[in-house]
């Protein structure tokens, strides 16, 4: 419970920058676009109205220092 | 009150010239949703101790029917970063339904090439005593 998934696999094959909608057990990709509102509504098209946003990292590499 | 044990996320990195072999990295990602009256996002964030609030890409405000010219701005720093304008609104944090509160959240442009959130310190830590365990793979989130 509450734990998040690792979705690295997930995302393996989408462009660097892109806003993702995952369904929501976060097990596959609904919709991808460049703009969150773009994707929100393919999601919404495929018929899934609350997704999971992520987003793929523009940068190389693995450190995140926030 | 409650407690909940919660396994780190782990990522698989690829390599890299720090890390040649690659490497696990373990971070505290909650999935949640946001709550604007009727409007919903879904995302998810880190528990991050050195943010000051609960923090999310500007580009939410709109999902959540916030307007950024109606809400009040701060001006924030972090990493790399300062004078970044956030937008603050009040909004309810749904842990996935396990627990609802509400919290003031900032929206910054800071986070959006992140594309999660930050629960931070008001809003978030106020709420739970907090265990980082990252020996055992888990933190302890305990309501106060």
């Amino acid at each position: 419970m509450l734990a998040a998934k690792d979705i690295t696999k997930l995302l393996a094959d989408i462009p660097k920058g892109a806003w993702v909608a995952l369904s929501k057990n976060e097990d596959k990709v609904i919709a991808f676009a460049a703009e969150l509102q773009e994707a929100l509504q393919k999601a919404k098209e495929a018929g899934e109205n609350d997704p999971v946003v992520v987003r793929v990292p523009e940068a190389d590499g693995t450190s995140l220092i926030v | 009150m409650a407690s909940y044990r919660v396994p780190y996320a782990e990522l698989q990195a690829s390599a890299t010239p720090a890390f040649p072999v690659g490497r696990v990295v373990r971070r505290p990602v909650l999935s949640l949703s946001l709550q604007n009256g009727a409007k919903r996002l879904s995302c998810r964030a880190i528990v991050d101790s050195g943010a000051d609030h609960c923090v999310f890409p500007r580009s939410f405000l709109q999902p959540l029917g916030l307007d950024p010219l109606a809400t009040p701005v701060d001006m924030s720093s972090g990493v790399g970063s300062s004078n970044v304008p956030m937008h603050f609104a009040n909004v309810t944090l749904d842990l996935q339904g396990v627990l609802e509160f509400s919290i003031y959240a900032g929206f910054t442009p800071g986070l959006e090439q992140l594309g999660l959130g930050l629960l931070g310190q008001a809003g978030f830590f106020e709420r739970f005593k907090i265990t980082f365990d990252y020996s055992h793979k888990l933190y302890i989130l305990e309501t106060i």
